[in-house]
């Protein structure tokens, strides 16, 4: 049977064959380069992770003024949760006047919570001068403050859901020794989340 | 940075309730000082509780009853001990026991039988109101008569 009846006989001359392959990686090389090189332009706003990844690429005078804004808008919206649900509460106790109602727990987790993020913006502003550029730090750092508020509010939203399936708060966790329980659960995920956010900021930069 | 460091320490920064009003008889006798609100010490607080708990009986301005004595007994059934408690709920916390304390020394004699402990709490979460009570409601609510 004659090879060209198929319509292709590239596959009968090896010479051929190598050629053809060697093509097909050449463009598939550009290919990869070309995306790489889109990649490394792209404007992050919440993925330390390939901040990271990509950090030998100098973000644009734009993108690190995009930065600069959300992280502001991003750390607004951290200091507004903060004053609304972990600020210190004052009750009324009759014949003792106002006394603070946060609990010796509440009052460990915050100091928990801002020692995480201290700790992440210390090391980050003590990375190597050569190795570490200051727009790096500014995308870095941007990404990490709005990462942490897009989770923090997502879990929020996951409470409000669960608060409107359950029709309010079960009386069981609205006082008592299961709401100190529920309170010690929400902040565990709320400091990995903070954890989580910043995490990428000890890296070290080599190149 | 220092600057920075300056901005998260003023925006995290806390409200500090120090400045309170505490019964005059309770702030001779267990020498609580406006200062003593800033840290936590549970005995502290506990006993100022004790102690203004028997004031209000005396005077007979009490109030919120069931609400304080499930303060008391969130502290007696806590598993997370005193990482669960503020100082308002310690110092309600005493208040009820100052309360079931002040019954068995003044009550429990010839005539009535008083209850003590965990029964005189659940008593007091069910029955008692948030309304102020006077000395002999809550009398009645933890005391029987003796039959003769």
């Amino acid at each position: 049977m004659d090879a060209n009846a198929w319509g292709d006989n590239r596959n009968d001359d090896p010479s051929d064959r190598k050629f053809q392959y060697k093509a097909n990686s050449a463009t598939a090389i550009l290919d990869e380069m070309d995306f790489i090189d889109r990649q490394s332009k792209k404007l992050r706003l919440f993925d330390p992770q390939n901040v990271y990844c990509f950090k030998n690429a100098k973000p644009s005078l734009f993108q690190s003024f995009v930065h600069f804004v959300t992280m502001l808008v991003s750390f607004t919206c951290l200091v507004y949760l903060w004053r609304h649900f972990h600020l210190a509460k004052a009750i009324e106790v009759v014949g003792a006047g106002t006394v603070s109602s946060s609990t010796v727990m509440n009052d460990l987790f915050k100091f928990a919570f801002i020692l995480v993020i201290f700790y992440a913006i210390v090391v980050l502003s003590k990375l190597v001068e050569h190795m570490a550029t200051d727009r790096y730090r500014l995308a870095m750092l941007a990404n990490s403050f709005n990462r942490t508020a897009l989770d923090l509010f997502t879990l929020l939203i996951l409470l409000w859901i669960c608060k409107k399936l359950f029709g309010g708060v079960p009386a069981v966790f609205a006082n008592g020794v299961y709401a100190d329980i529920g309170d010690l659960f929400i902040y565990a995920v709320e400091i990995v989340i903070i954890y989580r956010g910043f995490r990428f900021c000890h890296k070290e930069v080599a190149q | 940075m220092r600057y920075l460091l300056l901005l998260l320490a003023l925006c995290f920064s806390q409200y500090s309730y120090a400045n309170n009003v505490i019964l005059e008889h309770c702030e001779k006798e267990e020498n609580f000082k406006k200062s003593s609100f800033l840290l936590f010490n549970k005995g502290n607080f506990l006993s100022l509780g004790a102690c203004v708990g028997a004031q209000l009986m005396e005077r007979g301005e009490l109030k919120k009853v069931s609400l304080v004595c499930a303060e008391k007994m969130e502290e007696l059934d806590s598993p997370l001990g005193i990482l669960g408690l503020s100082k308002a709920e310690t110092i309600q916390a005493g208040v009820c026991a100052g309360v079931i304390n002040y019954i068995n020394k003044n009550y429990n004699n010839k005539v009535y039988q008083c209850k003590k402990g965990k029964v005189a709490i659940k008593a007091l979460i069910t029955k008692a109101g948030d309304l102020t009570m006077s000395r002999n409601a809550i009398r009645d609510l933890l005391c029987e008569k003796k039959r003769r």
